[in-house]
This record gives structure tokens, sequence and C-alpha cells, in this order.
């Protein structure tokens, strides 16, 4: 039945960049690009490509992780449908990742609070914060949608802001004391991330329903507050180091 | 050739197995009816969250009814439109996927293709339907499609005629929803018609001339104009929590004759689909008439055609008109016959034409 491979293949869909990893502990290859509107067409021979360039073969594949959202629904539904169908024909686990977590993961090692975010759409950012909590780190329960302008308010202590802007919203972030604000690179979701979020949960044993897990999906117009999303609260985001 | 098929183009998550195109393993369907039904009509967006959750089940319970593991699968087949992008591409890049890890041919089928290869398929245990023969003439009316087609051999189609306006599947569901029937229209409107008397009221029939074309908008108007006379409230969608707006039900006074209104509007329908598609099998010299989609349930249509008809009527069981997946991997077989494969870039054609042939070409002025 499940095979015992150690290549995890991660898969996030969610937005018009296109990310996926394979890892197995450390990156084995990565691939980043600009798919546009073009998931369906795009993202499978992109999968076929990044394992033959590694090297690897779809069967090496031991585990699947997908991001969940928020983010474009049928960008995520496009990632959703890859990563259930592998996992049920090479029967082996799934692994969903929230996009904000994978944001946030890469600042942990700061210390400091952070607040990850992504942008909704019709001028409003979904986001979520983060805090220390004994040696893990913590995701507050809700996600909240607000208007862009909206997103730095009520930052009391120095604050990470993990998350890209358009163009000219950027500015906002600039100059703001409570912000800390890493540079663009470290604030666009990179495959890896995602991966090497998935991987910890792959291998502490934990498992995503192939059927159930579904896409969060966020919808911008109107709540300040986003109803209670099924998140698994207790899940914890870990800093790199165990 | 052993055929898995999948199908998500609208509101039904369809998975099949099906031999030589002609039969059927398994025919696993989940409706989203239940779904639905509050808002009067498919969501979109709703129909595709739960082919998200149902397309994995679904296509393990027909492998398993069909007593198949994926060595023995020898293509995969999926629609790849026309219907609901958002549904379709839940479809595609699973079968896309299943195909890729199981290293199995793709093929790429046309929905309204499927819907007249439902009629190949024999389901199990029933006596062997008996191939249809060519030339014939093809009715294919459904919730989204109502086109009238020639076909002279597989995969030969000429389109004769398809409506100008809403689909005949369509007509159903709006005019039950101004009748307060409920979702979908098409049953509603059925069982309400056996109580009822065609011909009390009259509604028009849009014959538009000699054409082979179909216009069932003007008859939704006629229809709320009479039901104006009785109403205290008209249908309407109200804003609730929930992000879609949901239908409320038209309120009438109590002699408001919806048997009589749906009996009538049901002939109005099922008389122009009937006789336009009776003189196109005698103009055309059809062997056989073949009715396909959800709308071929319809015993009225069923009986009218057969009145009308010059040559034999069939239809598919209900279940094979309903969208369903058997459908999609009969047709496959044929296509696959023919060469037509699929790789993994495969997209979702959310307005793909089952026809690229016209019989009357527009004169060059």
């Amino acid at each position: 039945m499940g095979r015992s491979g150690q290549l995890l293949l991660a898969l996030e869909t969610s937005g018009e960049q296109v990310a996926m990893a394979l890892y197995d502990g450390s990156v084995i290859g990565e691939l980043l690009y600009d798919a546009g509107r073009e998931h369906t067409a795009t993202v499978l021979p992109r999968i076929r490509e990044l394992l033959a360039d590694n090297r690897r073969s779809i069967r090496d594949v031991g585990a699947v992780a997908v991001t969940t959202g928020p983010g474009s629904f049928n960008g995520l539904r496009v990632g959703m449908s890859i990563a259930k169908a592998l996992s049920y024909a090479l029967d082996v686990p799934l692994l969903g990742v929230l996009t904000l977590d994978a944001l946030a993961y890469p600042h942990t090692a700061l210390g400091r609070p952070i607040r990850a975010f992504v942008v909704a759409g019709r001028g409003r950012v979904v986001y979520a914060d983060y805090r220390r909590q004994g040696v893990a780190w913590v995701r507050d329960s809700s996600l909240r949608s607000v208007r862009i302008e909206e997103l730095a308010e009520g930052l009391m202590s120095q604050t990470v802001l993990a998350g890209a802007l358009p163009g000219e919203h950027e500015q906002l972030l600039r100059g703001r004391p409570a912000i800390i604000l890493p540079p663009p690179s470290l604030r666009q979701l990179r495959p890896a991330w995602i991966a090497e979020l998935a991987f910890h949960r792959w291998r502490a044993g934990e498992a995503d329903p192939v059927a159930a897990l579904e896409p969060i999906y966020v919808h911008g117009g109107g709540a300040e507050i986003v109803p209670p999303v099924q998140l698994p609260v207790s899940y914890e985001v870990r800093s790199g180091q165990e | 050739m052993i055929i898995l098929g999948i199908e998500t183009s609208c509101d039904e998550t369809a998975a099949a197995v099906v031999r030589d195109g002609r039969f059927v393993l398994s025919n696993v369907i989940r409706s989203q009816v239940d779904l639905h039904e509050r808002y009067g009509g498919v969501v979109p967006e709703l129909a595709s969250r739960r082919h998200v959750t149902t397309i994995v089940p679904v296509i393990d319970l027909a492998l398993e009814q069909a007593e198949v593991g994926p060595s023995q699968i020898d293509a995969v087949a999926v629609t790849e439109g026309p219907g609901l992008a958002g549904s379709l591409l839940v479809g595609v890049n699973v079968a896309k996927t299943l195909a890729f890890v199981w290293e199995k041919p793709l093929i790429p089928v046309n929905h309204l293709e499927g819907h007249v290869y439902a009629n190949w398929l024999t389901l199990p245990g029933q006596e062997e339907v008996q191939e249809p023969s060519f030339p014939l003439v093809c009715l294919i009316v459904s919730g989204g499609h109502t086109e009238l087609v020639l076909m002279r051999g597989h995969g030969d189609y000429i389109l004769l005629g398809r409506t100008l306006d809403d689909a005949a599947g369509e007509a159903f569901d709006k005019a039950a929803r101004l009748l307060g029937l409920g979702f979908p229209g098409g049953p509603a409107i059925q069982k309400a018609a056996e109580r009822g008397r065609p011909g009390r009221f009259s509604l028009p029939r849009a014959w538009l001339g000699d054409s082979y074309d179909f216009s069932f908008s003007g008859l939704k108007t006629a229809l709320l104009r009479i039901l104006e006379q009785y109403q205290r409230r008209p249908p309407r969608r109200v804003t609730t929590r929930q992000p879609f707006p949901e239908y409320v039900a038209p309120e009438y006074g109590p002699n408001v004759p919806i048997a009589d209104l749906a009996a009538e509007f049901q002939a109005a329908v099922v008389d122009v689909l009937a006789e336009k598609t009776a003189r196109a099998a005698r103009e055309f010299g059809a062997t056989m008439v073949l009715l396909a989609g959800g709308v071929a349930a319809n015993a009225a249509l069923r009986q009218r055609l057969h009145e009308l008809s010059p040559v034999p009527v069939r239809y598919p069981a209900p279940i094979l008109c309903t969208d369903n997946a058997a459908m999609i991997a009969g047709a496959a077989y044929y296509l696959a016959q023919r060469g037509v494969r699929a790789d993994l870039d495969l997209d979702v054609q959310a307005q793909l034409p089952l026809v690229t042939r016209t019989l009357i070409q527009t004169a060059v002025p």
C-alpha cells in the first residue's frame, strides 16, 4: 500500500504565481512561474518536468502537499484536484497547508509577532496573526478580511508583515514604526516553505482526509470578520530547528 | 477496451467504467440537487466546490463497482466542455493526473457528443441495446443545450438547428420557478402537467419559419403574463448570511391554474421539439431518431416524437439521459478508434461547440 518514499511534492496554485517543490528534508528542486490564468493547461506538465529535471519519477513521491488558500477559488481548485488525484492514485498522504502559514513561516526566526496576508481582490486583504507560544508559533483561529488601507492598523508592537501588496499600496507599509518589512522576495510565497511545513506534519504522522479536504473560500466583499473557517486551531507553525 | 470516464461539467459529479463503448460496467452519479434547490437553479461556484469533495470517492466507487483496478483500465476519458469552467476543471485536472500516474492515454470528450453516445450503451443486467444506424437525426436537449444534428457516421455531425436563446431544459427550469414548482424544472413540470389540461390556456409556439432553430424565451414571457394576473408576490431572490442569494417561490391566489399552465407549457415546448425533429428525419432520410440529454427523459416529448416521427425513435435509459460519465467513456471509445488523444496540457473548453460544420452556408454577398 502506502509507499515508503521520502519525497514530498508541494503544490501551490492559489494565485497567478504557481509554486511547486520536491522536498525530502532539504529542497531537491523548486519551480515558481507566472501561470496567469493558465493553471489547468500548465500545472501538470510542469510537475512532469520538475520530476524529470530532478531525475525523479512520480512513483518516488511519498506525500503530496497543497495550499488550501485563501486565494483564487478556481486556482485553488486546480491544485486541490491535482493533489487529491495524486494522493489517491499513488496511495500516499495528502497534506493541506494554509497559504498564510507558509508566508509567515520563514520569519519565525526573528521572534517577533507576524501578520501574514494575501490580497483578496476588491481592494481587500485577508490576514492572520501569528505569535510565539513557548517554542511553537500559533496562529489566531480566525482569518480577517479588511480593506488594504486597514492592513497595518492596530499593530502595537514591532510586527513582521509577510505578504506582498500591489505596486502603489506598498507605500502604505513603508516607514511605519510598528512594522518590520522584509525584502519583497522574502514576502513572496516560495515553494520550499510550503513543502517544509507539510514535511513536518507528514513526519509527525499527520494527514488530511483526501475526499473532504477543501480550499478555504474567503469572500472578500462584505464581512469584517470572516466567519469561522475550518482551520485546525491547534495547528502549530514550528520554527525551523527542532 | 475498458475506459474510465469522468464528468463534472455542471452539477453532477460522475465517474463510470465502460467496455468497448457499449457495455456499462459501473455508472456512479452524485447529484447536487439538494445543494442547489434552495437557489432555484445551479449556483456555479457551489457546484465546483462540491465537485472538489465528491470526485475522489465517486471515482473510487466506479472502479470498485466495475471490479476493475487501474491496471485493467485502458484509457481515462474526461469531459473537456462545454460546461461551467469551474466545474469542468475539477474533472479535467483529476483525469489528467490519473492518466499521468497510471500511464494511460487521456481522451478528451465533448459533453454533447457524450449525450449522443448514451444511445449506444447497455446497462448491466439489461438486454443488449442495438447499435444505432446511420444516417440518423439526434435531438440533444438538456439544461444547457438544445441542438438538432444530422449524424452520418461516428463523429460526423452536421448542425441543423439550435436554440437562439434559452435551452429547453433551461426553459423548464425558468417556468418551474415562475410556477413555484421547484428545481429541477423538467421533472417538476412533467409531474404537475399530469394533473393538468393543455389547451385551456394558449401559449405560443416559436416555429421560426422553415428553420430548424428553436426559441423558448417568448414562451416563458407569455407564461409570466398569464401568471401575473394571479400573483400576490412574485418569485424573488433574498440575500441571507450565505454568500449566494436564495430563491423564494412566488405566492398566488387560490384559483391559480398551475397544473393547466404546466401542461400547456410542456406541450408548447414538446410540440416544437418533436415537430422539427420529425421534419428533419423526413427531409434528410434518417433511419432513426435519437433523443439525448436530460430533457430526453420527458415522457411527453417521447410520446409526441413517437406520434410524429416517420422512423423509429430511440432514447437512453433515464439514468443515461441525465449527465453521467458512462456516456463520456462510451463516446471516448469511438474517439480512441479515430486516434483522438490529449496530453497533460489539456484545458477546459467552457464554450466548446459540438459541430464545426453547418448544412447551410451563409451566401457571400
